[in-house]
């Protein structure tokens, strides 16, 4: 056991590696918050009508049933590969910095299911992905809300807009390969510009923390459990010495012979 | 003399040497499996390749695209199309095919899924006998099948040792669906409206899990075998100081029998401290804490554990500032301090180096509150490990068993009339926020009896670690009366903890009774031996029917089928691509939200995802050094302080299985209890402060250097820096 006194003594002996440790862990808090800069702390939200070219918003004979089941599958479709890579054109950024993998956070927390190994290899994969989008369909309206997380307000905004873009461009492809009448094709409504704002803002501060606090801990115990390890190897070696010297003594001298229960006395 | 030089070079040598060669055996037989025919070396399957694409099941004018392709009929019958769809991909013969395709011969690929849309998960059906699986299926090459029931989507997954493999694997899989459907419309054509198409949605996107856990799992071998080695050479080298110190030290050690007049110890005292822990310990066996929220603004969480925390800092800082002498709390760093900082450092440093995920991922906000519930735990252990004196020891564990049967009886009355006690009259003075679940039903037909926890689990785990020490006292009694009621509190704690109706119920106390009886086996079996039809008829009186339900669920053929125990086994396989892709230092503190992937109800699983192996080994440290701390005085000279430390033993190992069996972590009574446990084996190990004449102006008492050989009066003694003899305890004289 070190006291606590003993603990600032040895780290005040050995100043060059407390110092060491000290600038290690400044470091690695820099090290952090420069790595750290594409941390998500934007998100923005879209919200996309899935309406026919003559709008349900203005027909009052149109059932929205059929619109509301489209929404759901179109929810699940904007997920897909070919979609992400539609909405990562129209945003300027590369596919493989956009995700729609779960696990979701927020709204989309309903979507997340228990997944086996197979499906959660592909979610790390996609993990370190800046954007991560969710397409959430309302129950009883043709209305997919879009959420984005990305590295600002700002980014996660233009990716959110993109987002309608993106999509109508991958229908429109469909709608012209497979020759859709105008009067039945799909027609997607943006339901005003995407809604940005700041998140998560004391996430950089908080992993900055932890690496120095991290750091500071581990390097400050090393120096004080080598230091330990080596006073108490010094103290062990030096009992060693005594035992040895007092066993000889005892063997070759029979004079030097205590009883003992002379041994156990003095012990008390 | 250079000759023997060389030998003397040699001789220190060879055991380096050898430690070496075993600790580099060791990393390679970590990265790679031998063959002897031929004789080769094979990269264990320490990465995985990783492949998704969806389908959509259409019409081959595009649902998304024309407005009359869809209706709710039609997105039902395409919904079902996909499950049939998802089915037929793990018949044998798809299977088969894709095994073939993939150049693994004869053996088929595992296929499985759905799991958005659950199937076959029952715990009412009656299991039919499986015959065996007449493939031969290689389980490296996995194929996944995901449909969600409602919406005509087909999402394919796979999992192989390559990427490559993994994408060609789904590229198969949905080419072998396209046949399988065009044949079957070739055999009966349909008018085009009615034709399903199947349409890929993209091309198959793949990528790599744990690229580099292969070296990095090599490395940690590497550096704990050669960690081990060196303990282990160095225990080795001084084995006999070793043992002389433990004796000189034994020997310093006063018997707790023995009376000491004028000691200041709870709760004969006027200290504030101790009687500030045992309130705390009290409110930890009795009030529902993490159900708690008081309605005050604190940095990350307000629940009611942490400003009591607080209250706990405030007083001993300035117990530090105002007390002097034994009064004073003294702070020491042993081993079981160095565990858990360790452990804590390493979970700081796991959150920062996988930030930028955690950030991503919207995780920080929880790892924060974790890692705040984290320091209160290090931050309770160190006051107490500094505060409490031997002496209180004994009656602090008396205090733990008396709260303990309060809670056993509450649970028991919660078992009989589902009426919970401490959630109701807490409820009346206090923002008390009871569980879902509180006395219902659950989905195997048990009822979920809470006490003053808010997991049956933590209940059960809770009452098993006070049992130890309640066996001890009906041992150690001195008088018959205490030895009934030792004993009628051992057969509470069993009732309390059956009548949660959880196999950790009985399992964690098995294991403690088994550890007494390593340790004291004449005893602990004469006192079961001459108990157990008493205890037996107690529990049954007290919980009637809750043991039975226990140990029906403890039978071979419930054990293996019930839910509770395949969904913990498939964890283990589910997990792994979680372990791979930060072995060493995990994926971020406690940042694998139950909510969002899976619930573990394992704290060692929980502990290799997110702080990863070396977190891993830093926890099973803390275990470690207190049960080596607490079986040095058990082996020591004071019978009290020996049964004490046996019982602390035990209630450690307690939580050592418990932890395999729920994330014990996350629910604070356990940790808070282990954490005081630590400090209780600490405390056992030093000597108590000796009476001192009162002065009126307290100065600190001024140690003077005494190795241990000066008090067993040898000729030559060793004058260790850090021997001191014991602070003495100042007390008013008259």
């Amino acid at each position: 056991m070190v006291e606590l006194n003993e603990i600032f003594r040895i780290l005040w002996a050995r100043r060059l590696a407390t110092a060491i440790v000290v600038a290690l862990a400044i470091a690695a808090a820099a090290a952090v918050k420069l790595s750290a800069h594409s941390v998500s702390t934007g998100a923005a939200t879209l919200q996309i009508l899935v309406d026919s070219p003559s709008s349900e918003l203005a027909n009052l004979s149109q059932d929205p049933a059929p619109l509301i089941s489209r929404a759901a599958v179109f929810a699940q479709v904007m997920t897909s590969d070919a979609v992400l890579r539609e909405i990562a054109k129209s945003a300027g950024v590369a596919p493989q910095q956009l995700t729609a993998q779960g696990p979701y956070s927020g709204s989309g927390q309903v979507l997340n299911a228990i997944t086996p190994a197979e499906a959660r290899s592909s979610q790390l994969v996609a993990e370190k992905a800046p954007y991560r989008l969710t397409f959430l369909a309302q129950q009883d309206q043709p209305v997919i809300t879009v959420s984005v997380q990305g590295p600002t307000a700002l980014e996660a905004a233009r990716v959110a807009d993109a987002v309608y873009t993106g999509v109508e461009n991958y229908v429109t492809t469909a709608q012209q390969a497979g020759g859709t009448p105008a009067q039945h094709k799909v027609t997607l409504r943006a339901l005003g510009p995407a809604q940005a704002g700041t998140v998560n803002n004391g996430s950089r501060s908080t992993l900055m923390a932890a690496a120095l606090l991290g750091v500071l801990l581990l390097g400050l115990l090393l120096i004080v459990g080598v230091e330990s390890l080596r006073r108490r190897n010094r103290e062990l070696a030096g009992i060693e010495d005594h035992l040895a010297g007092e066993f000889d003594t005892v063997t070759r001298d029979p004079r030097a012979r205590r009883p003992a229960s002379a041994v156990g006395e003095r012990q008390k | 003399m250079s000759w023997a030089a060389g030998i003397f070079q040699r001789r220190r040598l060879r055991p380096v040497a050898i430690l070496v060669t075993v600790a580099a055996l060791a990393a390679v037989l970590v990265g790679y499996r031998f063959s002897l025919v031929p004789p080769a070396l094979h990269a264990r399957g320490d990465q995985l390749g990783a492949a998704h694409a969806q389908v959509l099941v259409d019409t081959s004018s595009s649902v998304i695209a024309d407005i009359e392709q869809l209706t709710q009929y039609q997105s039902d019958l395409g919904a079902q199309l996909a499950v049939n769809y998802a089915l037929y991909l793990q018949g044998y013969g798809p299977t088969a095919t894709l095994g073939r395709s993939l150049g693994l011969g004869n053996r088929s690929v595992a296929a499985s899924g759905p799991f958005t849309l659950l199937l076959g998960r029952s715990n009412t059906t009656q299991k039919l006998p499986q015959p065996p699986d007449p493939r031969l299926v290689d389980h490296s090459y996995r194929l996944l099948l995901d449909v969600d029931g409602s919406r005509p989507l087909l999402d394919i997954y796979a999992q192989a040792p390559t990427q490559e493999e993994a994408v060609k694997l789904v590229d198969e899989a949905r080419e072998l669906l396209e046949r399988h459907v065009a044949t079957q419309k070739a055999s009966y054509p349909l008018p085009s409206t009615s034709a399903a198409v199947l349409r890929p949605l993209g091309g198959t996107v793949g990528g790599t899990v744990g690229a580099g856990a292969r070296w990095q799992l090599m490395g940690f071998a590497f550096v704990l075998v050669m960690l081990l080695g060196w303990s282990f050479l160095w225990a080795r080298r001084q084995r006999r100081a070793r043992s002389y110190m433990t004796g000189i030290a034994g020997a310093k050690l006063d018997r707790l029998y023995d009376r000491l007049p004028g000691c200041d110890e709870w709760p004969y005292t006027t200290r504030l401290l101790p009687w500030a822990l045992a309130g705390f310990m009290a409110m930890l066996f009795l009030v529902p804490i993490d159900a708690i929220t008081l309605p005050i603004h604190l940095p990350v969480n307000g629940t009611l554990d942490r400003p009591v925390v607080i209250a706990l800092v405030m007083l001993w800082f300035a117990s530090l500032a105002v007390m002097s002498g034994a009064a004073r709390p003294r702070l020491k760093l042993g081993r079981v301090h160095v565990a858990v900082l360790l452990f804590l450092g390493v979970c700081l440093v796991s959150v920062a180096m996988d930030g930028q995920a955690l950030g991503n991922m919207d995780e920080l906000t929880l790892v924060v509150k974790k890692l705040a519930l984290l320091f209160s735990y290090v931050v309770f252990f160190f006051i107490v490990a500094s505060v409490l004196r031997p002496r209180e020891v004994p009656r602090f564990a008396t205090l733990m068993v008396f709260l303990g049967v309060i809670v056993a009886l509450g649970t028991i009355v919660e078992y009989r009339t589902h009426y919970n006690v401490f959630y109701e009259l807490w409820g009346k003075v206090l923002p008390v926020t009871a569980p879902n679940l509180l006395d219902q039903v659950d989905s195997i037909g048990r009822l979920t009896v809470y006490g003053p926890t808010l997991q049956p689990l933590e209940l059960a785990a809770m009452l098993a670690m006070v049992l130890p020490f309640a066996i001890l006292g009906a041992i150690d009694a001195a008088t018959r009366r205490r030895r009934l009621l030792y004993t009628i509190a051992v057969g509470l704690l069993i009732a309390g903890g059956v009548a949660t109706a959880r196999k950790t119920s009985l399992v964690v106390p098995a294991a403690v009774v088994l550890i007494l009886l390593a340790y004291r086996p004449r005893q602990v079996s004469r006192l079961m031996l001459k108990l157990g039809l008493l205890l037996g008829l107690l529990v049954h009186f007290v919980a009637p029917a809750a043991i039975g339900g226990v140990i029906s669920q403890l039978e071979p053929g419930h054990f293996n089928s019930a839910l509770t125990t395949t969904d913990r086994t498939a964890r283990y396989d589910a997990v792994t691509p979680d372990v791979l892709s930060h072995p060493l230092l995990g994926r971020g503190y406690e940042s694998y939200d139950p909510q969002k992937y899976r619930i573990l109800d394992n704290q060692y699983l929980d502990l290799a995802i997110t702080v990863g192996l070396i977190g891993l080994l830093s926890y099973l440290a803390i275990f470690a050094t207190m049960m080596l701390a607490a079986h040095t005085t058990i082996r020591g000279p004071d019978p009290r302080r020996s049964s004490l430390a046996l019982g602390a033993f035990a209630t450690v190992a307690a939580i050592a299985i418990a932890s395999a069996l729920f994330d014990v972590l996350s629910f604070p009574h356990v940790p808070y209890l282990l954490f005081f446990v630590g400090a209780m084996i600490i405390a056992l190990r030093e000597p108590s402060p000796t009476p001192e004449p009162a002065r009126r102006r307290v100065t600190r008492p001024v140690g003077h250097a005494g190795g241990p050989a000066a008090g067993a009066g040898l000729s030559r003694p060793p004058a260790p820096e850090s021997a001191r003899e014991p602070a003495r305890e100042p007390v008013l004289a008259g």
